[in-house]
């Protein structure tokens, strides 16, 4: 008898964590424009589903009303982490462009080194030519 | 019989309906189309565990329909379906990472590879700026076909040029002295400077040779005045860095054999120094005061033909001075290098100015 109170008490407890981590993964989010924008679909189905348990639970189906409230964390997860992930890909961009400036800029560097290495040829000649004639009587 | 046939179709079809299977939730049939998308296959490999907690839930989703419980199949496919978006997206997020990781080591790599091209380049650069040096040296100290008599307009030609060839070597000497102020062989090359200024004075024949061979004496003391330094720090391009300095603030500075060179236009006001040349001035000490490595000579030239040294460079090095410029020199040049023919309108405002010269220490 014990083991099922408890038990009730543990799946009580669950689902009010489940609600509780929604509500306030969706109130993060809803404090960033670009989280809102890229997981708005999702965003709006846990906020739905965390409607719907309440209705469940005020008509008294607790058990069906936690259901609900861990399908909120499922979309509000969903949400955080398409937003976790348009802004690794944001990142990702900005660095590619980065890295192909730099690969520009190396290109160009190299090009500069090389007409320099032949600038020093041209100028360690003309001072030998003029070394030896220095020498010659 | 015939009465009780539609009896027993009746019964069987009551019966048949009450056995039947409940309506299937919508919500299941589209997580079977998204496990069988693309994004949920590729996410079964990238991203294991969120795939298999998905499935794990559409798995319930069918026992809970099984059981006759609708509407927690219902709850448990939205939340299938929520999990498989979650798989999807931790694989793109995993090949982000990824993706992040390689594009992280290519920048550092390029970072890298830049900078070690643009020292290579400023060695290399320094490198060639010596040897080119040390070739116009030796092209300027080979003997010169001596200079035939010539017509008086030529001759009064050849003595204008001369007096500019040995202010230019008496500069290149100062120079050198500023950057060495011990070197032996910058005495006789002054009292040669001298000594063919006076021979100037004089109707002799112009020693236009002798003031070409001056002038490289001097440039060459100058180089291997240098050559410690820059031989020590090839790649230091401290004079690019004090000109690039110089540029920004708008002193339109310019380079030749001394070093980096500013002009001031219009330097005198009543017999001194102008108030505008005076401002840029206190500029310009606090610069030599911020590269105290660059010894600072101050040349005055004069548009007024045969005009005595004012004393305006000395003014100039007073007020460099007090900015902080720690080594500095005064010279007049007199009105002996013009930079237009003084007969050419305009010229004297263009020829009066005073060069504030940051004499290189290195090449």
């Amino acid at each position: 008898m014990w083991l099922l109170a408890v038990t009730a008490a543990g799946v009580a407890l669950g689902a009010a964590d489940a609600r509780a981590r929604a509500t306030e993964i969706l109130a993060a989010l809803a404090k960033k424009p670009d989280a809102v924008r890229v997981a708005s679909a999702s965003i709006q189905k846990a906020n739905d589903a965390l409607r719907r348990a309440d209705q469940l639970r005020a008509s008294g189906d607790h058990k069906r009303g936690g259901m609900l409230e861990e399908t909120a964390l499922e979309w509000a997860s969903a949400s955080e982490q398409l937003d976790r992930a348009a802004q690794s890909e944001k990142q990702l961009a900005e660095l590619q462009t980065r890295t192909t400036e730099l690969e520009t800029k190396v290109f160009r560097a190299q090009a500069l080194v090389e007409q320099t290495v032949a600038r020093r040829a041209r100028a360690e000649e003309a001072l030998r030519k003029l070394e030896t004639k220095e020498v010659k009587p | 019989m015939s009465r009780s046939l539609p009896l027993l179709a009746l019964l069987a079809l009551l019966g048949a309906s009450g056995c039947a299977a409940p309506a299937r939730p919508q919500i299941m049939a589209e997580v079977e189309r998204t496990r069988a998308g693309q994004a949920v296959i590729d996410a079964r490999t990238s991203a294991p565990q969120a795939y298999a907690r998905a499935a794990l839930l559409e798995k319930r989703a069918e026992q809970a329909y099984s059981d006759n419980d609708l509407p927690a199949a219902q709850i448990l496919g939205e939340q299938a379906l929520a999990a498989y978006l979650r798989a999807t997206v931790e694989a793109r997020q995993t090949r982000a990472e990824a993706r992040l990781a390689e594009a992280r080591l290519s920048e550092k790599a390029q970072s890298q590879r830049l900078a070690q091209l643009e020292s290579e380049q400023q060695r290399l650069s320094a490198e060639a700026a010596d040897l080119e040096l040390r070739a116009k040296v030796a092209r300027d100290a080979e003997p010169l076909a001596k200079s035939e008599p010539a017509s008086p307009e030529r001759e009064k030609a050849r003595r204008e040029a001369a007096r500019a060839i040995v202010t230019q070597a008496s500069l290149l000497c100062v120079s050198a002295r500023l950057v060495e102020p011990g070197r032996s062989a910058l005495a006789a090359l002054t009292s040669k400077a001298e000594e063919l200024r006076k021979k100037l004075d004089t109707a002799a024949p112009t020693p236009i040779d002798d003031a070409t061979a001056l002038r490289s004496d001097c440039l060459r003391e100058l180089t291997l005045a240098r050559r410690p330094r820059a031989q020590a720090n090839p790649s230091r391009g401290e004079s690019d860095a004090l000109l690039a300095e110089l540029s920004r603030a708008d002193f339109l500075p310019f380079r030749d054999d001394r070093g980096v060179v500013v002009a001031l236009h219009a330097p005198r006001e009543g017999g001194k120094l102008a108030s505008k040349a005076s401002a840029k001035l206190a500029d310009l000490g606090r610069v030599a005061k911020a590269h105290p490595e660059f010894p600072v000579l101050v040349v005055s030239h004069d548009a007024r033909a045969s005009a005595k040294d004012d004393g305006l460079a000395s003014q100039a090095v007073e007020l460099l001075k007090a900015a902080g410029a720690a080594r500095t020199e005064a010279k007049s040049a007199g009105n002996t290098t013009p930079v237009v023919p003084p007969e050419r309108a305009g010229a004297a405002a263009r020829n009066e100015r005073l060069e504030i010269v940051f004499v290189s220490p290195g090449s």
